[in-house]
């Protein structure tokens, strides 16, 4: 393995607690800049509560969310919006928003209560639109675009922000094939071309592993494992993390790894001469 | 616009257009609600042309109708269109926090807490001045235990219109359980007060509005920003960068300080501080500085027609102006319902 990566984002022996059911106990985590980290594990983990800890919308209890070495919580949240951006798994869609306004509400942070409407912000949100494919909807309304195109007007709001750092939560969760395949796309292609650090919870590992140049694995709040996809995703660690038993195998198209499990019910097919 | 230029630069085209929409919207509006109120100021028993309204406005003219204009019409319309605005600006502020159109401050207790310090007040033979100061502390109280019950960071959504639905049965409640124990000679001064008027309001009550609404109206835009931002979720709104937690504490005050506003200068007026908002919605879209101004306008409109429509309707005897927006907004309300609920 290469030497590891420099880390603006860091959790830094971080508990997070809903009452008193603990869900993150001392998790370290450091998040390599300018690559796309893929949170993967089963229901209830604790994956999205790290997302959203990392995002300051849920306080620790102890330890701390570093953004260049300076607890996020405590510092003024506008300023970190500059440079940490978030999209969480479900939204309120405003009667009637249009694509255009949507996106252009990303630039709260840049502008405040008064701040007019500048050239910057207008180029910010053409560049979003255009970055998502959504400058021919933008004068749509946002609650009769379909699932796929929804995701990206959501997407094209944080990018508006233009932060260096985007976490998303669950971006491909309720699409269909073609419109996940669509957004991961995007998400890489920001990484590829700005160099945009991109953190997201997915819930597919062959998505994780096709996309992310880092995965992190998570179970009962724990980190389990984290790396690069082949190192990280083995038989050995999807049966420990979601328990079931599998067979790895290289994809024919892009060669990341492909998790297949094993039926229990069967013997599994020795022979693939038939 | 053609598709051509749609492609071209869209989201410029689209912000444009929009921005053009909100002008003309405010633009119409301010000149029907100036129309309005200059020919209100021209009604009356005794029969005034609209020229001879704007001279006395000013001063000009007959003593007695200077005195007519001056110190009855003016400042009764004027605090018709302040207490509209107030309810205009109240429930777009209530609509965006609670993220749902049917919320406002007299569905959520807030009015009905002024009601029941106001009948209070009035069984305590209060002097007319202080009624109003009750009412405001009535609906402050709401307003605090509104804040109170939803707890620490659940101030979110469909919670908050729950327990608000709550305060204003116990307000309701209290409300009937004084008037039953009202001596007769006080109950028509409740029912009056209750009934929501813009009768016999001068020059104290206009001030007195215009003062609130002076340091209110200000705040509210100021808030208008972040709420367009928190509108879209709290998890959103605070990756923006929005501080929610004291966001929406100032939204709930700022709305329970304008519905306040009103309610103490002029009773419960029903569906104002609901319809307008949707009104502005509707006719300039979701929420901006251009949407909180139509609201504001449109709220003006509807109590200065409702005054209107109260004493020209069945004159001479005169209803009273929430009377008139009760009678209306009710079939509005089960229209709008009936539309959401086929959406």
């Amino acid at each position: 393995m290469s030497a590891p990566r420099p880390s603006r984002l860091r959790a830094d022996r971080l508990s997070v607690a809903y009452g008193a059911r603990t869900v993150l106990d001392g998790t370290d985590l450091d998040i390599p800049d300018r690559a796309i980290t893929a949170i993967v594990g089963p229901n209830g983990c604790g994956k999205s509560t790290l997302l959203r800890a990392m995002g300051r919308v849920l306080a620790p209890r102890s330890g701390a969310v570093l953004l260049d070495g300076e607890p996020v919580h405590r510092r003024p949240t506008r300023t970190v919006a500059h440079e940490l951006g978030l999209l969480p798994q479900t939204n309120a869609v405003p009667e009637q928003l249009t694509v255009a306004d949507l996106v252009a509400r990303g630039r709260y942070p840049h502008r405040g209560a008064f701040g007019r409407w500048t050239r910057t912000d207008q180029d910010a949100v053409d560049e979003a639109l255009a970055a998502t494919g959504m400058d021919a909807l933008a004068s749509r309304a946002v609650d009769e675009l379909s699932g796929g195109q929804r995701q990206r007007a959501w997407i094209a709001m944080t990018l508006a922000q233009q932060t260096p750092i985007l976490l998303l939560d669950e971006p491909t969760t309720y699409l269909d094939l073609a419109h996940r395949i669509e957004v991961l796309r995007l998400l890489r292609i920001l990484n590829d071309e700005r160099g945009v650090t991109v953190v997201m919870v997915l819930h597919d590992l062959h998505e994780a592993c096709r996309y992310a140049d880092h995965v992190v694995a998570m179970r009962d709040g724990e980190v389990v494992a984290h790396g690069e996809p082949g190192d990280v995703v083995t038989p050995e660690l999807v049966e420990d993390v979601f328990g079931v038993a599998c067979s790895i195998v290289p994809d024919p198209v892009s060669g990341a790894p492909l998790v297949i499990p094993l039926d229990p019910d069967r013997e599994p097919a020795e022979s693939s001469a038939e | 616009m053609t598709s051509a230029e749609a492609t071209a630069v869209p989201a410029r085209a689209a912000i444009r257009k929009r921005a053009l929409r909100g002008r003309i919207v405010v633009t119409a509006l301010l000149a029907l609600t100036a129309a309005v109120a200059a020919w209100a100021l021209a009604l009356g028993s005794s029969e005034t042309t609209l020229l001879e309204v704007v001279g006395a406005v000013w001063g000009f003219g007959d003593s007695g109708q200077v005195f007519i204009v001056q110190q009855l019409r003016l400042p009764r319309v004027l605090t018709a269109l302040l207490v509209g605005a107030a309810l205009g600006a109240s429930g777009t502020l209530m609509q965006g926090l609670m993220r749902n159109p049917l919320a406002s401050p007299d569905v959520v207790g807030v009015t009905g807490g002024a009601g029941l310090a106001a009948v209070l007040a009035i069984g305590a033979s209060v002097p007319p001045l202080g009624l109003p100061v009750a009412a405001a502390a009535g609906a402050a109280t709401a307003t605090g235990l509104l804040y109170l019950f939803s707890g620490r960071g659940g101030t979110a959504g469909s919670r908050l219109v729950l327990i608000g639905i709550g305060i204003h049965a116990v307000a309701s409640a209290g409300i009937a359980l004084v008037m039953s124990r009202l001596p007769v000679g006080r109950l028509g001064a409740a029912e009056v007060w209750l009934a929501g008027s813009l009768h016999a309001r001068n020059w104290t009550h206009a001030t007195a509005a215009a003062i609130g609404l002076a340091i209110a109206l200000p705040a509210a835009y100021w808030l208008l920003r972040r709420l367009s931002v928190l509108e879209l979720g709290d998890d959103l709104a605070i990756g923006a960068g929005v501080h929610v937690r004291h966001t929406r504490t100032a939204l709930l005050a700022m709305s329970a300080v304008l519905a306040g506003i009103a309610v103490a200068v002029a009773g419960p007026i029903a569906f104002v501080a609901l319809g307008a908002p949707h009104i502005a919605r509707r006719i300039a879209g979701p929420t901006r500085a251009a949407t909180l101004t139509t609201a504001v306008l449109v709220g003006s409109l509807l109590v200065l027609a409702a005054d209107i429509i109260g004493q020209r309707l069945f004159a001479p005897t005169s209803l009273a102006a929430g009377v008139v927006t009760a009678a209306l907004g009710a079939p509005y309300l089960l229209w709008l319902l009936h539309r959401t609920g086929k959406r």
